[in-house]
């Protein structure tokens, strides 16, 4: 059938194509480590409330506690690339989520509930007793909806071939193409990598307890990686699924038939094994974390590999019929500029916002009330172990007290 | 044209309307809270007011759920939303605007970050450089401003644009500067409003005493500069759309909600909050929470309308109709023209379905055929198909801000067709003025501004008009012809004889 894609947009491309690519996938790479510790983090965090123990509470605490402070910036970093890909691809783009306008519009809706849902339960973790499971587990179902349509659209925007039938047959925006063999390893590609480096991070968060809490640092380190090493294991398979559900060309860019796809899905295969050996060599090592971050290194050069390949496979499944790199561009080389000075001097902003937050914090520890005032930040933004939890685990008794903490025979 | 339409039963209006307006309510908060809470702290550096300082923290609180969640995601879910009911648009602002967008964006990260940061360090963080981060963020919030609404003001006056397609341009074009200040004033009275709101929680009576009356201020003061800086606006937009306010009847409600609601806010809030700061309670505050929503959801409304019929001013019609290429669709067809209908050629047999087809790449974004707001059907009801069929082809004549009909003589009949398949079928009155309501209304006034016709039948015998209206297509070649009957006719004119003999009123020339 004849691809029904809408004609280019008469205006230009702002920029060389390049450079929209490299924001492309520079921003949805950081996406990608945002929202997999949120998605991840919902559900890691629900388990732990499952399994029961003081210490599975306390660490399912620390990862809904991180929640609400990662989700925006999973949005925002959703919301650039999200941007650069209407600029090359909008007549696909716009096709297909019209297709699926009723499913995708509810993304908002659903994204609005999942946040609340975040705060509620960091901020009343303790008030929500026994609920704190099924909301961790709701949020998770949210999220996963989000993601599932995205996965969905992205799919369904590389074949347009289907398009004039399917909004032939409802042009009401409620279409879904389930049918499509690609969908379903490629969500649970993604969703496994959630799970993968939301391990990760526990495992890492793990090693900055060793030090005060060897015990706990150590399990909650073994607890990251056996998440983290299961879900990539499982995630080679699906990964291999989903390399089986392409069409055939598709799939030989990845065997030589293309330089960027073979080198990417190499590097990709080596970095995410590499990551994975070094994270179970970690284990049983008495300082773990050079390895932990080697292995998050590992992943993060697998992400890159892997935002490249699903590139390199989107730019294929649409040929002939959309060339990205043939569009016209015409270059707004002083705005392109400014928005390169403005970004370098928001990142600077950034950094200088978080070094003060941290001094701050630090400084506050000093005088000893932990930093814990606020409403649920530890003091280095993420993966400190709050003052409450601590004292819980020491046996109840607040620092202030001035007595040494029992310490159990 | 290009794109799918979407089909929205009961409307897409309504989706703009419930996202575009919160997210226009929260996201003005959004800034002008944030200057509330700088100016709220160094208040209390003068004189350090612990019940303040609780408060503000409060407050913040309050803020970043409400502008983080809400505002943030509403923001995404406008862009969502216009992607999908008007792609054509989307496309074209962000082809010429993408990095005026990616611009805003960094702001946008800095914003949440700082806030976040504020939000958390109210009792950590050295005083002086907890002020600083509150700076920030309010700048960056405010740059945001900056940059997006010079997206915005294009869209109702590309001004140079038009012909250069230049970013410079379109980013400052005419209606820019206006539109900032008055959206910055609104920034203001919308930060001392959500203040009230905090504060009428509060059971602290000094401190309502005390705040109350400071963030009264904030209301009432922007809003007396308001009116001359809508004036000043208004003076940038071309005068067919300023026309608007004066013949589309939406158009005109929705101006005086927006001045009503807004005016008695602002009287409310002067006699409630600042002769009466201490009795400050949650009744009170509520319904200037509704005004203000009110207002600004009229204002809005009445700024997308006064864009009519377009999109992007002499660009792109409402119904996602490039003007350029107007004339080369009208010489193909629609139907031909785009590839998302099922139905290529009209026949009587698929008249009615082909009329669909047509009316949801024609009409659709702004109508409803049945029943709703903007319903077509009801409006048709005692009409002829040959009329309706002219009707529709003669849209952009229309007082009311409408795009031409793109279609061939057959399409047109074909939506005709299927409007009268979905008007209802009950008796109409046949009184002079029910028959110029539906038959002479839509495109002329009496003696108003909009093709005035009581100077053409001024002074005339009901038996000579009523002659007239007969072979009325004999007026000009964009007269329909006349194909009602002769009770409607004689109705029609003694209406007329009599209504214009009385002496023109307003713009009638």
């Amino acid at each position: 059938m004849i691809p029904a894609i809408p004609p280019l947009d008469p205006m230009p491309v702002p920029a060389p194509i390049w450079l929209i690519k490299a924001l492309l996938w520079v921003t949805f790479t950081i996406h990608l480590l945002f929202m997999n510790v949120t998605l991840g983090g919902a559900i890691v965090s629900a388990v732990y409330v499952l399994k029961g123990k003081d210490r599975d509470r306390a660490l399912a605490k620390t990862l809904a506690k991180m929640l609400p402070f990662v989700m925006p910036f999973a949005i925002t970093f959703g919301v650039a690339p999200l941007l650069f890909v209407q600029v090359l691809y909008g007549p696909l783009f716009y096709s297909a989520t019209i297709l699926m306008a009723v499913p995708f519009l509810a993304i908002i809706g659903i994204l609005i509930a999942a946040y609340y849902g975040m705060y509620l339960l960091a901020w009343k973790w303790t008030a929500l007793g026994r609920a704190q499971v099924w909301l961790a587990a709701a949020i998770f179902m949210l999220l996963a909806y989000v993601g599932f349509t995205y996965t969905h659209v992205f799919t369904l925007m590389t074949s347009p071939d289907r398009f004039r039938a399917m909004y032939l047959a409802h042009p009401g925006g409620v279409q879904y193409f389930f049918g499509d063999p690609m969908l379903l390893p490629r969500f649970l590609h993604m969703f496994l990598g959630s799970l993968a480096v939301t391990g990760l991070l526990v495992a890492y968060l793990g090693t900055r307890r060793l030090r005060l809490e060897p015990e706990l640092g150590r399990w909650q380190f073994k607890g990251g990686i056996t998440w983290f090493a299961a879900a990539t294991v499982a995630n080679l398979g699906v990964g291999a699924w989903w390399l089986m559900a392409l069409p055939r060309e598709a799939m030989l860019l990845f065997m030589g038939g293309s330089a960027l796809g073979t080198g990417a899905f190499i590097a990709g295969l080596v970095s995410g094994v590499s990551a994975l050996v070094l994270a179970l060599m970690g284990i049983n090592s008495l300082k773990p974390l050079p390895m932990v971050m080697g292995a998050g290194h590992a992943l993060a050069v697998t992400l890159i590999c892997m935002v490249l390949m699903r590139d390199t496979l989107r730019d294929a499944l649409l040929k002939p019929a959309y060339d990205v790199w043939t569009l016209p561009s015409d270059s707004q080389w002083v705005a392109i500029g400014l928005f390169l000075v403005l970004f370098v001097g928001g990142l600077g902003v950034c950094v200088w916002l978080l070094k003060l937050m941290r001094d701050a914090a630090r400084a506050n520890a000093a005088k000893g009330d932990g930093g814990n005032r606020g409403p649920g930040l530890t003091d280095s933004g993420l993966h400190r172990i709050s003052a409450e939890d601590s004292q819980a685990m020491r046996g109840g008794l607040a620092p202030e007290s001035g007595q040494r903490p029992r310490v159990e025979p | 044209m290009n794109y799918p339409v979407w089909y929205v039963p009961f409307g897409p209006e309504w989706l703009i309307v419930a996202i575009a307006v919160v997210h226009v309510f929260i996201s003005h908060f959004a800034v002008g809270g944030g200057l509330f809470l700088v100016a709220g702290e160094a208040r209390t550096r003068r004189h350090y007011d612990p019940a303040l300082v609780e408060w503000l923290r409060r407050f913040t609180k309050f803020f970043l759920l409400l502008t983080l969640v809400m505002g943030a995601v509403t923001g995404v879910g406008i862009w969502f939303t216009i992607g999908l009911i008007s792609p054509e648009a989307t496309s074209t602002l962000i082809h010429s605007f993408v990095w005026v967008w990616a611009i805003e964006w960094v702001f946008f990260f800095v914003e949440i970050l700082s806030i976040i940061v504020y939000a958390y360090t109210w009792d950590s963080m050295p005083k002086a450089a907890h002020r600083v981060v509150g700076w920030i963020y309010f700048i960056a919030a405010y740059l945001s401003l900056v940059a997006i609404d010079g997206i915005l003001s294009f869209m109702l006056t590309p001004g140079k644009w038009l012909q250069s397609h230049a970013l410079f341009n379109g980013f400052f074009n005419p209606s820019y500067l206006p539109s900032l200040v008055a959206r910055s004033l609104i920034c203001v009275m919308l930060g001392g409003l959500f203040a009230l709101l905090v504060l009428s929680f509060s059971k602290d009576r000094i401190l309502k005493a005390e705040m109350g009356r400071y963030a009264s201020v904030w209301v009432v003061l922007p809003a007396l500069g308001l009116p001359l800086v809508m004036y000043w606006l208004l003076r940038t937009v071309p005068a067919p759309q300023r026309l608007l306010f004066k013949v589309n009847p939406i158009v005109e409600n929705f101006t005086w909600v927006m001045v009503a609601a807004s005016g008695l806010l602002v009287i409310l809030a002067f006699l409630l909050v600042w002769l009466k700061p201490r009795s400050l309670n949650t009744y009170v505050v509520l319904p200037l929470m509704v005004l203000a929503f009110a207002a600004l959801g009229a204002a809005e409304w009445v700024r997308e309308d006064i864009r009519e019929p377009y999109l992007i001013t002499d660009y792109l019609y409402i119904n996602q109709i490039p003007v350029k290429q107007v004339d080369a669709i009208r010489e193909k067809g629609m139907l031909a023209s785009s590839p998302w209908v099922s139905e290529k050629e009209i026949t009587p047999a698929n008249e009615a379905k082909a009329g669909e087809e047509l009316f949801r790449m024609a009409c659709s974004i702004c109508h409803v055929p049945r029943k709703g707001f903007n319903a077509l059907g009801p409006r048709l009801t005692g009409l002829d198909h040959a009329f309706v069929t002219a009707l529709v082809s003669k849209t952009d004549l229309m007082r009311a801000g409408m795009p031409p009909f793109v279609g061939k003589p057959e399409e047109a009949a074909a939506v005709a067709r299927y409007l009268m398949d979905n008007a209802p079928k009950e008796p109409v009155p046949n009184d002079g003025k029910a028959v110029w309501n539906r038959r002479c209304g839509e495109c002329h006034t009496i003696s108003g501004p909009f093709r005035p016709v009581a100077d053409a039948f001024a002074g005339q015998k009901a038996e000579d008009i009523a002659g007239t209206i007969a072979s009325i297509e004999m007026m000009n070649d964009q007269m329909p012809r006349w194909t009602g009957n002769d009770v409607e006719r004689t109705a029609l004119a003694l209406y007329l004889s009599e209504a214009c003999k009385a002496p023109a009123k307003g713009g009638a020339k």
